[in-house]
């Protein structure tokens, strides 16, 4: 018994002192910064370069000091919550909740100041009367198909290759339809489990002139797979995120997540000069990126510089991931 | 007059043992018998008596209590006819609960005078337990918890009581006291009781008739009549 | 510090339907049962799907509470027919139930944030009121959980964790009780999910993870510091009541305020372990003393 009241009084007294250290920090002489909570849900390196982004662009835009509190959830809802709180105790002027799960955390729990979702998508009636802003980083599968056909007219059979997961069914359904519109045959393949990719690669329909792999976890996460029946067959593998080129595929058409960031972070900047944040329309990316792995490209005997030619014409960057750390899959 | 209860050929058999636990014993009780069951430790006791509180099955015969098989009976018609001492407290009680509450699931109606009529009837077993009502029975003594446990055993005299050695974790004195209350009470209320013990002299003293087992048979039996002109002595040379 | 206790007071006070439903299993039946951190989520889905669909937030939580007592009384199945051991046939249930989950709410999350829910008019008006809100629900489970504890049923119950076959013995039905038990368990964790997911604006299908180990963390510790002063035994069912209680509460603010000491929270999960393990070693030595 003794021990247990020494443990709770000892812990107390390490919180007394932790209190007592932020009243110090707030009662500095210099000008009030402006307090920005970023709160990352989980760690990934996608999240730490979505709050690179936001960081990085905040600081540069706004005329006024900014201090970033930055908060790690761990993917612990109970931690976030600890988390949201502490940020709304300090008095954080405005919330970066990344990903939905967390913005809606920080919508239902922080009434009083403006939130920016950064990869987030809520529909418009959950922001009536909040004073929240999205960013949305979903590209449409109707882009990519679009993109692909301006890179190569000629093509109009592909294989689409999904999983059985129910976020990829109306995406599917849009990619068929898109190809449809552009004269273009999309053959659905999906898997249930990643040992299904294999017999799926090897059972190809042979007049496809084609792979392509929207943003859906399971099948990114068997990219080699599908990238060696690329080059056998000589034929484009295609995806949507950058890691899934990184790990095999010809060339995706996606974002950047830095450059989620920064598109928060100028909205971030519009709420702090004034504007009311429910009055900002959801952010699209508009700006996206053509990421390519040369060496995956040369083995489908693909022509980069046609691809290269038709990003430029789009206005998308292109981004040589070829000799990049693999391991920022999404 | 047909008896309470009837062992009819009855064999039990362990798959891991080539000898039979029991074999063919045949044996019947008569109402407000008190039988004492007595053998060497594997001589098969034990397992007789858990033949009839229905922690064994038989492979041959049928116990018959009260003209009716004793399969047939649902366990909580078993369980109001046959109740089970044990040594074990834990076979006996609920030791993670206090006194009353062992008697709240003991009882079968809630009366409203309760603790204070539970206080007097169990002062007439031990008279420590009447103020500890609110004591956990794990903080018990030994006495203690066999003394409760055969006051909540005889609340609702059942049909048939089978004490399996239930004074033998005790201290001497305090077995000798407590097998002198079983003794009484079984008397007193006219209860029907299979005892188990090692002991010839309580065996003597308290048993109205005498069953010894030996290696699953039946060895002897010792009927009320016999049992005046025996000693310790020569029931152990007939028993063991 | 008047901060830091409200963010105990309003994270704990969610949670709480959770620690009886853990003190049920753990201190009544004396099992520990890992269906938790899948019931849990089952009622939060189960509550947002409904009202999502449009039906009334009160009968959403009556349908979350009714499957999490489904739930329940499958993992009773599962160790009565099955023959399963309690621990293996919970872990079993919350590996069908994630699935079940996912088939339940079509989506791995559902936004609450802009549908009515039991507590989203009274938030409306104030926040204050909203909290009021909460704290009535919980206190009505509470009161009712506290009256289960008292009666007959909740005797048995005990006796079924105390010793199970000495009970059967005496002619109760162990599989009606084994069910009930497990049940009521099930269905107090749906209702803290339900609850959970209507205060922080969502169901996520990954919400239940490590629920069950947090609240058995905070039931011993909370039992560690109440009950050696608690002689009387038949203010058992209270000061359990009390030890889930603060129990819970230490935890979040011991939670809350390692936060608030800058603590990198790398190490933060690392430093909450650290101090359940030496809980519950101190426990565990006092109970092989006695």
């Amino acid at each position: 018994m003794k021990r247990i009241l020494t443990y709770i009084s000892l812990i107390s007294l390490l919180f007394i002192a932790g209190c007592d250290n932020n009243k110090h920090t707030t009662r500095s002489n210099a000008p009030k910064p402006i307090q920005v909570g970023i709160i990352i849900p989980i760690e990934h390196p996608a999240m730490d370069e979505i709050t690179r982004g936001f960081e990085e662009t905040l600081a540069a835009n706004l005329k006024q000091p900014v201090e970033f509190q930055v908060m790690r959830a761990q993917g612990d809802i109970n931690l976030q919550r600890s988390m949201i709180l502490q940020l709304q105790n300090k008095g954080v002027d405005l919330y970066a909740p990344i990903a939905t799960a967390t913005t809606e955390m920080t919508a239902a729990m922080i009434q009083d100041r403006p939130i920016v979702g950064l990869a987030a998508l809520l529909p418009d009636s959950t922001r009536a009367h909040r004073q929240l802003a999205l960013v949305d980083d979903e590209i449409t599968p109707t882009q990519i198909i679009q993109f692909i056909h301006a890179v190569y007219p000629a093509k109009t059979q592909l294989t689409l290759v999904y999983s059985n997961n129910d976020k990829m069914a109306p995406q599917v359904d849009e990619a068929v339809a898109a190809g449809k519109a552009l004269g273009i045959q999309v053959d659905k393949r999906m898997i249930t489990a990643l040992p299904d990719l294999y017999s799926i690669a090897q059972s190809l329909s042979p007049q496809t002139q084609g792979i392509l792999v929207l943003k859906d976890v399971l099948v990114v996460s068997g990219i080699a797979t599908l990238s060696q029946t690329a080059n056998q067959k000589h034929i484009p593998l295609i995806s949507a995120d950058d890691g899934s080129v990184q790990n095999g595929s010809g060339f995706a058409l996606g974002v950047k997540e830095y450059q989620i960031g920064v598109e928060g972070a100028k909205v971030a900047v519009q709420i702090l000069q004034g504007t009311p944040a429910a009055t900002i329309p959801t952010v699209k990316m508009t700006k996206l990126s053509v990421f390519i792995n040369t060496k995956a490209l040369n083995a489908q005997e693909q022509d980069i510089a046609a691809i290269e030619k038709q990003a430029a014409k789009d206005h998308y960057a292109v981004v040589d991931v070829t000799n990049e750390q693999v391991g920022t899959l999404k | 007059m047909t008896p309470l209860l009837q062992f009819e050929n009855i064999t039990l058999r362990h798959p891991s043992l080539e000898r039979p636990i029991l074999l063919d014993i045949n044996y019947s009780v008569q109402k407000g018998d008190c039988v004492v069951v007595l053998g060497a430790n594997g001589s098969g006791k034990s397992s007789l008596l858990k033949l009839l509180d229905g922690r064994y099955r038989t492979n041959a015969g049928k116990i018959i209590l009260k003209n009716k098989n004793i399969l047939s009976l649902s366990a909580r018609a078993r369980a109001h006819c046959i109740h089970t001492l044990t040594q074990n407290a834990q076979d006996n009680l609920f030791l993670n609960l206090t006194i009353f509450e062992n008697y709240q699931l003991i009882q079968k109606r809630n009366k409203a005078d309760t603790i204070d009529s539970l206080a007097d009837y169990l002062y007439s077993f031990n008279p420590n337990l009447a103020t500890k009502l609110d004591v956990l029975v794990a903080r018990l003594s030994g006495g203690e918890q066999q003394a409760l446990a055969l006051a909540l055993a005889v609340l609702y005299p059942p049909e048939i009581l089978l004490l399996d050695e239930h004074t033998s974790a005790l201290d001497p004195k305090t077995a000798e006291h407590l097998m002198a209350l079983t003794a009484r009470i079984i008397h007193e209320r006219h209860i029907t009781a299979l005892l188990t013990t090692h002991n010839v002299n309580h065996a003597l003293a308290y048993g109205d008739r005498i069953l010894a087992l030996k290696e699953g048979l039946v060895h002897d039996c010792i009927e009320r009549n016999d049992k005046q002109n025996l000693t310790a002595e020569m029931l152990m040379a007939r028993c063991y | 510090m008047i901060a830091l206790l409200l963010a105990t007071l309003t994270q704990s006070l969610t949670l709480i339907p959770l620690a009886l439903g853990i003190n049920l299993s753990y201190t009544l039946l004396r099992a520990t049962d890992m269906t938790i951190d899948g019931s849990f989520v089952l009622g939060a889905g189960v509550f947002a799907q409904l009202v999502t669909m449009g039906i009334s937030p009160y009968i959403a939580f009556l349908a979350a509470l009714a499957c999490g007592a489904i739930a329940g009384a499958f993992t009773a199945f599962l160790q009565n027919g099955g023959k399963v051991d309690p621990l293996l046939a919970g872990i079993l249930t919350s590996f069908i139930l994630y699935s079940v989950n996912m088939a339940i709410m079509g989506r791995p999350n559902i936004n609450l944030l802009s549908t009515p829910t039991l507590f989203s008019a009274a938030f409306a008006h104030s926040l204050t009121l909203g909290w009021l809100s909460v704290a009535l629900l919980i206190g009505l489970l509470v009161v009712a959980f506290y009256a289960l504890l008292q009666s007959r049923l909740g005797l048995c119950l005990r006796a079924f964790g105390d010793n199970a076959m000495l009970l059967s013995r005496q002619g109760y039905n162990v599989t009606t009780l084994r069910f009930t038990g497990f049940g009521l368990n099930n269905l107090l964790a749906a209702a803290s999910g339900a609850i959970t997911a209507q205060i922080i604006g969502y169901a996520d299908i990954g919400m239940g993870v490590g629920m069950t180990l947090i609240g058995i963390g905070a039931i011993v510790l909370g039992q560690h510091l109440i009950l050696p002063f608690v002689k009387k035994h038949y203010l058992r069912a209270g000061s359990e009541l009390l030890a889930a209680f603060i129990g819970i509460a230490l935890y979040f603010f011991i939670l809350n305020g390692l936060l608030r000491f800058n603590i990198n929270p790398i190490y933060l999960k690392l430093l909450l372990g650290v101090l359940l393990a030496l809980f519950l070693r101190t426990a565990t030595q006092k109970a092989s003393l006695t």
